[in-house]
């Protein structure tokens, strides 16, 4: 049913509201000591599996930031934090659009009258 | 004839076997110029070759929304007007299909 | 490489103004620190931005942003000073002050800060550019 644009479509939402999750979490520690900052890379992994057209075995590969600490051993930048919420919201929005974009057309040659 | 191009509707609508023409505006195009195209002038050919248009507008928006989920998407603009592109193209062709499949039954009801 | 390089460099610059404010906050902190006559004073720190020239938009010459290439210190003579009471001074009651003009530093602070607010107003608008963008409706 779905075809491989609408997968790859998919994939990328799941991967994009991972990040969203680990943003969230680093907002919330951003004052806790020797805390090291997530991120999420689902991208690598979506192009490598496009390259082969097999779209059976992705991953959201979480990591932590190698990004130098500060004085309490805490490495979150809030404004790069800030700016990941915005970016990833707006990309969640366009990935949403595309997949019903995607479905509208099916409907669409489903109608019978016009 | 007309029989053919019916059939061969249903079949591209759903099959990614067709060849790209580049035809970005198919279905208007085709019958503006009045089926003066490469596989002659009857109706089923003028079909398919708006058919033809409409699955490279398909498959350029599906690029540019595979593009998108990777992340390598530079202008977010050029997949939303790639994606109006192919939905307005797919209801114009939608449209033509149902008039065609409605003119077919109008012909079939007809007493001989 | 980004959907949205606006926020990319926006982002980026609101980092440097940050790590320039903290810079200007340490040497305030630090205006009035004192060390003996042969040691070195408190340096200023001086933060060195340089710009980001790669970026998908090379080809036309836009760069990506700002970042951090280093930090400066400044003048480790420091001003020399006579205070003869203070368990720092030499035989001769010298004592070394940090080279910290105060209205520089001040004027420096209302720079970053306004730099910092005015990114934030760019990252502001980009978002609502895009999220038009966004409202094309394809279906």
């Amino acid at each position: 049913m779905l075809d491989l644009t609408m997968r790859a479509i998919q994939a990328s939402l799941d991967g994009l509201a991972a990040r969203q999750r680990i943003t969230a979490e680093n907002i919330a520690n951003a004052e806790v000591p020797g805390y090291l900052a997530g991120r999420v890379d689902f991208e690598s992994s979506l192009r490598d599996a496009l390259e082969q057209a097999d779209l059976s075995d992705l991953s959201v590969n979480t990591s932590t930031s190698l990004a130098p600490t500060g004085m309490n051993g805490n490495n979150v930048n809030l404004d790069e934090e800030s700016v990941s919420l915005i970016d990833t919201g707006l990309r969640f929005q366009m990935m949403t659009e595309a997949m019903n974009a995607k479905f509208h057309l099916l409907k669409t040659s489903l109608r019978r009258d016009s | 004839m007309a029989i053919n191009a019916i059939g061969s509707i249903g079949a591209a609508l759903n099959s990614a076997a067709l060849q790209q023409t580049g035809a970005v505006n198919g279905v208007e195009s085709a019958l503006n110029t009045g089926g003066a195209k490469s596989g002659g002038d009857d109706f089923g050919s003028v079909i398919v070759d708006a058919l033809e248009g409409l699955q490279a507008t398909q498959k350029h928006a599906d690029s540019l929304a595979v593009k998108a989920s990777t992340g390598d998407l530079n202008d977010v603009h050029d997949y939303m007007i790639a994606a109006a592109e192919a939905s307005l193209a797919t209801e114009f062709t939608v449209a033509v299909r149902n008039r065609a499949v409605e003119a077919f039954n109008e012909i079939m009801r007809m007493q001989v | 490489m980004s959907l949205f390089p606006v926020l990319q460099t926006s982002g980026s610059a609101l980092y440097v103004n940050r790590v320039w404010m903290d810079a200007i906050a340490d040497n305030l902190a630090n205006v009035n620190t004192i060390n003996a006559f042969d040691e070195p004073a408190f340096q200023a720190r001086y933060v060195v931005a340089e710009a980001i020239r790669t970026d998908n938009n090379e080809a036309i010459g836009i760069g990506g942003g700002t970042r951090v290439a280093g930090v400066e210190f400044g003048d480790e003579q420091g001003r020399l000073r006579y205070q003869p009471d203070h368990p720092y001074a030499n035989e001769q009651g010298i004592v070394r002050y940090p080279d910290i003009d105060l209205g520089d530093q001040m004027t420096q602070l209302i720079i970053a800060q306004r730099s910092y607010q005015m990114n934030l107003t760019v990252i502001d608008r980009a978002r609502d550019a895009y999220l038009q963008a966004l409202n094309i409706q394809p279906r």
